[in-house]
């Protein structure tokens, strides 16, 4: 009987602790985003910037394209255990797109998940991958951006599951799950393996999909891109590392080519959400691209 | 390798008959017939020009019989073994459409086949291809494992 005020008192006093954090949290964390010194005086290539749309998979989720929808004017449906979201439109239409935004706008999105209006982004926007992008790459995507022909249309609003559409929890997811991923060589001196971790790991964000994600939606970091039996539109996502990763099967020239055509070993053809990545994504890019997304694919596989 | 794949085939479409069996056997050689020109494609078997325009040829004439071998009928619905979905009849337009995209596909690979490419330019025009056969499956066709 003599501990139980107590224990209420600890309660209480967690309860509010807790409350007061939680509001500390999400009012100071979209303040914390900081952009690189220069950033406004570098200029970016419009050329790029069109390769980068691809290789950074903007395409699939920024387009409906099954609807015939306009370029980069707003995406088809993403379903998710936490609700269904619309990647918004992203032509430069000032009042609809993000033709209004600066360059330091643009930075701060892709880096960390914060838009103009200083909320967050929910992490269906893999900002969480982009964190690591090249501040190059990311003007780049931006003088492109800038250059298509800018749609005024709304975005579709999300339909979001309670009580995740409270935006500022996601200061607290933040805080919990997103690391800023650290952009670091493999292996010194390799070139092709290091650029194959950029594009697999912040361009193509890959581990966005074929990773297991607990409860709240963070990745697992400690065994990346081991499959996702929940992945977007409720279809099981296969492992590309571990020992259940059908992919060690494949050789290089099989992995090449299916990021290249869809075409599997067995003759069959991609299918699922990994279709659009294919042949809105990957089949655009480079020989030499792909070779080293397929080098840092089958390294370190037992 | 070539006898496997046969065997398999013939598991995967054991109790089929009529009609279904009919479709799955023409995709089967449809895909026997895309792994042929990827592997060469691939350079894992040797660049035979010749060969890929007889694949090539082989898929053009099954894609021209898609639309007919889905009929409409009880057996064509409900057979257990068949991987169609239902969609195919509720949203009949657009199967009809999917099936015209790639025989148009084919048409454009038959004519670049016609010239002699290279590797490269043969793996970009046969993506346009391979693009039509995911579109169909993705909505049309059970998901795979």
């Amino acid at each position: 009987m003599l501990r139980y005020p107590r224990s209420v008192a600890t309660i209480v006093f967690l309860v509010l602790g807790g409350a007061l954090l939680f509001v500390v949290i999400a009012a100071s964390s979209t303040r914390s985003a900081s952009v690189p010194e220069g950033l406004d005086a570098l200029t970016g290539d419009q050329g790029r910037g069109e390769y980068l749309v691809r290789a950074a998979g903007c395409v699939a989720c920024h387009t409906d394209i099954d609807n015939d929808g306009k370029f980069l004017a707003g995406g088809p449906p993403i379903v998710t255990p936490f609700g269904t979201f619309y990647a918004p439109n992203i032509t430069p239409d000032r009042r609809y797109g993000i033709g209004a935004w600066s360059l330091r706008d643009f930075y701060t999105s892709i880096t960390a998940g914060v838009s103009p209006s200083d909320q967050h982004y929910f992490p269906v926007y893999p900002y969480t991958s982009y964190a690591g992008m090249l501040v190059q790459d990311i003007v780049d995507l931006k003088v492109y951006l800038d250059s298509v022909t800018p749609i005024a249309k709304p975005s579709a609003p999300h339909e979001i599951v309670w009580p995740f559409q409270y935006r500022d929890l996601l200061g607290v997811w933040k805080l919990a799950f997103f690391d800023p991923p650290r952009r670091g060589d493999v292996r010194a001196g390799n070139e092709g393996l290091n650029r194959g971790a950029y594009l697999v790991n912040q361009l193509g964000h890959c581990g966005e999909c074929h990773s297991q994600r607990n409860l709240l939606g963070g990745i697992n970091k400690r065994e990346p891109f081991r499959g996702n039996s929940r992945g977007p539109d409720g279809f099981s996502v296969p492992a590309i590392s571990g020992p259940e990763a059908s992919i060690k099967s494949w050789d290089t020239a099989d992995i090449h080519f299916y990021l290249q055509t869809g075409v599997k070993p067995d003759g069959d053809v991609v299918g699922g959400a990994m279709s659009e990545v294919v042949y809105e994504s990957t089949s655009y890019l480079t020989e030499d691209d792909l070779a080293a997304i397929v080098e840092y694919l089958l390294f370190d596989q037992d | 390798m070539c006898g496997c794949t046969v065997a398999m085939t013939l598991l995967a479409h054991e109790g089929a008959t009529g009609i279904v069996k009919q479709r799955m056997d023409a995709m089967s050689e449809m895909g026997d017939a895309v792994k042929v020109i990827a592997d060469m494609a691939k350079g894992k078997s040797e660049f035979d020009i010749e060969e890929v325009r007889a694949s090539t040829k082989v898929l053009a004439s099954h894609a021209g019989n898609i639309v007919d071998h889905f009929p409409d009928s009880e057996e064509s619905r409900n057979s257990h073994v068949s991987e169609a979905l239902p969609t195919i009849w509720e949203s009949w337009e657009k199967f009809e459409r999917q099936a015209a995209d790639l025989e148009n596909a084919l048409r454009e690979l038959e004519k670049d086949v016609a010239a002699d490419l290279d590797q490269r330019t043969l793996r970009i025009a046969f993506a346009r291809t391979a693009k039509a056969c995911s579109a169909c499956h993705d909505d049309f066709r059970k998901p795979q494992e």
